[in-house]
């Protein structure tokens, strides 16, 4: 069963009741449908219903969504504001007229009420889920290399480059092509396309990535390394961006043994790339 | 009765809204199993965008000449809220313009389990829809589902983004966050404006609640927060913000024309069950409910 992390259906729970005590018959119609539906969701019976009705390709809990916890709770927040301010407003023996006090107290049950929500809620001010924005140009730090490539305007170009890196490399110029796509090491996008990849895509991705490392010895290696080079050039992958991790010795070796492709630039970011010639 | 019938500012906002993603889907399916180029697409979509905005500038005007001044008391109430509570209203405003500059300009797309961005760059570079693969950039071999080929916003979005050169990255995870963020709080203006007709400082506290409970509930992925905030560019930040908290509001009101928007647009934004979205069971169980409450009243009487 779905499971619904913080407090806030705790705060949607309260909510309900408070409205249920307070509000007129004609507000009632909102709790009435809101109590269903989370007895829908909570009883694992029906909850199993709509995980079917979903076709269960969603998680199960998507299904939460259809609760109307942002508008109950805060439907249940107003009036709870109303309520504490006819509460303090009593108990400091306070007058309409002193307007003043009032909206004082106003402001501190406001910012009481918040404070509660802050702590039922993320414990954050700002919770994210994503790093901060480095550059102007929208991509992460690792994938910045990508300003680097002289892309033409019309027509597209082959780049074979480490993950984090051709990540970006569609969402930043659809005329970079890519030999495997992100569904490739992001099973969950396979949903989105039927196409499939073979092995040697497979092998040329942990090729670009981290390299094979299974060879006996260096000169296994290095002839490995100048095979991948040669079918990479065959082709016709235009750029080929690796990591300095994965630049060691014996990649390095082979890239500068062969007449393919060149060094293109020097950056200071931690890739090399290079273009075929 | 009458008076909950009648369209308020966020009906019309949010109304003409879905009928944008409406109008969006028709140019879509048509160049979609016609063949057509995306380049048709955008010219078939600017003409029916061209016949909305026609059409709803008439209708507005013949609505103003017969009902009078219904929009100009809003304005008046707007004004009035403005005088009466300045302090309330620039700290809402000051807590949304931070939310969208903090969550949309200052940090990065969430992209797990997303293709927007690869799609509309694929529109835009191929001239196709749905032709090539929008993960590599090359021809399909056994091409994508057809509940997804459905879908309209990767064409909506490359369209404003051919017709305004705006960039595709800043357009899909800046610009339509915002302004599906914006919509939402506008929904939620419309639900102020149910729960509480004639309080006008409460009205302001329930926005408020609802900035905070964005905020500081956007700790787990079924939170309405979480999906405006960290995927503001997809189909489910519409439904979750849009489309399912307008259907409910619909439905309280009676006012079936919205409901039937917002079961449309939702199956033209997120993959529904073959056209039976949240919105159907959100609305087929409101109908339970109001069965329901209708028996137990009868009985009473």
């Amino acid at each position: 069963m779905a499971r619904l992390e913080g407090q806030y259906l705790m705060l949607f729970m309260a909510s309900l009741l408070l409205i249920w005590l307070t509000e007129k018959e004609n507000k009632k119609e909102l709790d009435f449908f809101s109590l269903t539906m989370l007895l829908l969701l909570l009883f694992p019976w029906t909850a199993g219903l709509l995980v079917r009705y979903q076709t269960a390709f969603y998680s199960p809990q998507n299904l939460w969504r259809l609760l109307p916890l942002t508008a109950v709770s805060a439907y249940g927040l107003v009036l709870a504001e109303t309520k504490m301010l006819a509460a303090a407003t009593q108990a400091g023996g306070l007058r309409l007229r002193a307007e003043k006090k009032r909206r004082l107290y106003e402001v501190l049950v406001v910012a009481a009420l918040a404070v509660f929500l802050f702590l039922c809620g993320t414990l954050s001010l700002g919770r994210t889920v994503t790093e901060e924005k480095q550059r102007l140009d929208g991509l992460p730090e690792e994938a910045a290399i990508l300003t680097y490539l002289d892309i033409p305007e019309d027509d597209c170009i082959y780049l074979l480059a480490p993950d984090e890196v051709s990540a970006w490399a569609r969402i930043y110029n659809g005329n970079l092509l890519l030999p495997y796509g992100r569904d490739l090491y992001e099973p969950e996008l396979s949903a989105y396309l039927f196409d499939t990849y073979d092995e040697e895509m497979l092998l040329l991705h942990d090729w670009v990535n981290t390299g094979l490392n299974i060879w006996e010895n260096e000169e296994q290696e290095k002839y490995a390394e100048a095979d991948f080079l040669n079918y990479c050039a065959e082709a016709g992958y235009h750029y080929l961006i690796f990591s300095y991790e994965r630049y060691n010795g014996v990649l390095a070796e082979a890239l500068a043994e062969q007449d393919a492709y060149r060094e293109n630039y020097t950056t200071r970011l931690p890739y090399v790339i290079y273009e075929l010639q | 009765m009458l008076k909950s019938v009648c369209k308020t500012i966020p009906d019309r906002v949010v109304e003409c809204s879905l009928i944008v993603i409406g109008l969006a889907e028709a140019a879509h399916l048509s160049a979609l199993f016609l063949g057509l180029s995306f380049s048709v697409c955008t010219v078939i979509l600017a003409v029916l965008l061209s016949g909305g905005v026609l059409w709803n500038v008439w209708t507005a005007f013949r609505h103003r000449k017969q009902e009078g001044t219904s929009l100009g008391q809003e304005e008046k109430s707007f004004c009035k809220l403005l005088q009466d509570y300045p302090g309330w209203l620039l700290l809402l405003a000051g807590i949304i313009i931070l939310q969208a500059v903090w969550y949309y300009w200052a940090h990065m797309p969430y992209l797990k389990n997303d293709i927007t961005g690869e799609m509309v760059q694929t529109m835009l570079a191929s001239d196709r829809i749905y032709e090539v693969n929008p993960l590599t950039g090359q021809a399909f071999q056994d091409g994508m589902p057809m509940r997804l080929k459905i879908l309209v916003l990767p064409t909506l979005f490359a369209a404003v983004c051919k017709w305004t050169k705006i960039p595709v990255m800043l357009f899909c995870y800046s610009v339509v966050p915002c302004a599906v963020l914006l919509l939402s709080y506008t929904v939620y203006l419309g639900w102020a404006e149910y729960l509480f007709p004639r309080e006008g400082k409460k009205r302001i506290l329930f926005l408020l609640f609802t900035t905070l409970i964005f905020q500081f509930g956007a700790y787990s992925l079924p939170m309405d927060g979480y999906t405006l905030f960290f995927g503001g560019f997809q189909g489910e930040a519409l439904r979750t913000g849009i489309i399912l908290p307008y259907a409910l509001l619909c439905c309280l009101r009676h006012r079936w024309r919205g409901v039937i928007l917002c079961l449309l647009a939702e199956i033209c934004v997120v993959w529904t069950f073959y056209g039976l979205g949240y919105t159907a069971v959100m609305v087929a169980l409101y109908g339970g409910v109001r069965l329901l409450c209708f028996w137990i009243n009868g009985r009473k009487e």
